[in-house]
């Protein structure tokens, strides 16, 4: 019985987790892994005290959360369901981010911070990614999003930042394995 | 004294401190000087939820402070329309954060719990910015019912009002008001209905 209740414990912690791996060593890489590198830059920044994560939300603090897909979608904010969230990379804003791509080939559809339980802020997506499957390692590019003062999106570009991205792989991963630059483009094309 | 004197007074009370929610701070203090201050003000029309308003509550996004939230005065305007005013909003960017409203059988009696509208951060319906002490009008809003499938929950959307009150008579209404209750601060209304009604 006691073993039935450890089990389903489990479960229903691990159901609490979502999104893809983030990686931080070689040693985290398994077999045909796809490394995905790349930022969220955010402009303004969010100012301290703009997110108040209770104590069940502090890990989204200071995060953003990518949103991925094979199909050429928007994500739609008043309908974000479980399948939209296993497939999302977690990112620290404005820090470079190292995470196992869901797929080879992808569609960013959206992005979202939690402000707090009830509020979040979304942000457009529209690009894809292509990776060969030779690739270990892809730099995506830097995605920075302007905003007003009421988190309307005015802007959005993405910036090239390889050679500042590759020194923080190397240094992560060694050099081994070999980030190669495929930034998103825009997923109509 | 007996138990209805005792409700009577308790009943008083509340509304007379409801009244002026308008002249204090977020956090319930009362506000010292209004030199700096901005009077807000703007409508909705909740014909499409049959609700009566009975609060609204602005949220001040920047800077980023702990006392945020600035209760508006309300003001039954025009058929189910009502005035949102306030006349002691510091400098900062504000959003319409919320608004709550009861509906009733008859008259006053047999009424529901009431339900509170909430709306999101990101957008910039109900927002504004105030930079300098002055009047600013926050717009005139439609409450908009949003059909959703049987499962989901219940959804609005607050979109620009098609026919909504000159400026002017929003202000003359706010000033009738205060000049009721704090005639004092009728002046500064005098001030924006020369100038058109504000920002």
């Amino acid at each position: 019985m006691v073993r039935y209740l450890f089990v389903s414990c489990c479960l229903i912690l691990s159901a609490c987790q979502y999104g893809v791996r983030s990686v931080d060593s070689a040693a985290d890489i398994l077999p045909g892994d796809l490394i995905l590198v790349g930022k969220v830059i955010l402009d303004p920044p969010l100012a301290a005290g703009e997110q108040e994560l209770g104590a069940m939300e502090k890990s989204q603090a200071n995060l953003i959360n990518i949103f991925t897909s094979q199909e050429q979608v928007m994500i739609d904010p008043s309908n974000i369901r479980y399948g939209d969230m296993r497939t999302v990379v977690k990112a620290p804003i404005g820090g470079e981010f190292f995470a196992i791509a869901p797929y080879r080939e992808a569609n960013i559809t959206g992005a979202m911070i939690y402000l707090n339980m009830n509020d979040s802020i979304y942000f457009p997506g529209g690009w894809r990614y292509v990776a060969s499957e030779q690739d270990q390692a892809i730099y995506i590019g830097t995605i920075k999003y302007r905003r007003n003062e009421f988190y309307e999106i005015v802007g959005v570009k993405v910036i090239d930042e390889y050679a500042q991205a590759n020194r923080e792989f190397a240094g992560k991963f060694g050099s081994g394995i070999k980030l190669r630059k495929a930034l998103l483009h825009d997923a109509g094309q | 004294m007996n138990i209805f004197r005792i409700v009577a007074i308790v009943l008083i009370a509340l509304s007379v401190s409801s009244c002026t929610l308008i002249f204090k701070h977020s956090g319930g203090k009362k506000i010292a000087s209004f030199e700096d201050r901005s009077i807000v003000y703007g409508w909705i029309d909740m014909t499409e939820s049959g609700d009566r308003l009975s609060k609204a509550v602005m949220e001040q996004l920047q800077p980023v402070r702990k006392d945020k939230f600035y209760t508006m005065g309300i003001i039954p305007h025009e058929k189910n329309g009502y005035i949102l005013y306030h006349v002691g909003m510091p400098k900062g960017t504000f959003k319409l954060s919320g608004f709550a409203g009861y509906d009733c059988m008859f008259a006053f009696v047999f009424c529901d719990a009431g339900t509170i509208y909430d709306l999101p951060k990101q957008g910039s319906t109900g927002g504004v910015v105030i930079k300098n002490p002055g009047t600013y009008y926050l717009g005139s809003y439609q409450y908009k019912h949003v059909k959703t499938r049987f499962w989901e929950g219940g959804k609005y959307d607050l979109i620009e009002a098609k026919n909504p009150p000159a400026r002017e008579a929003m202000l003359k209404a706010i000033h009738e008001q205060l000049l009721l209750r704090h005639p004092e601060h009728s002046g500064r209304i005098e001030t924006a209905m020369s100038s058109a009604g504000g920002k």
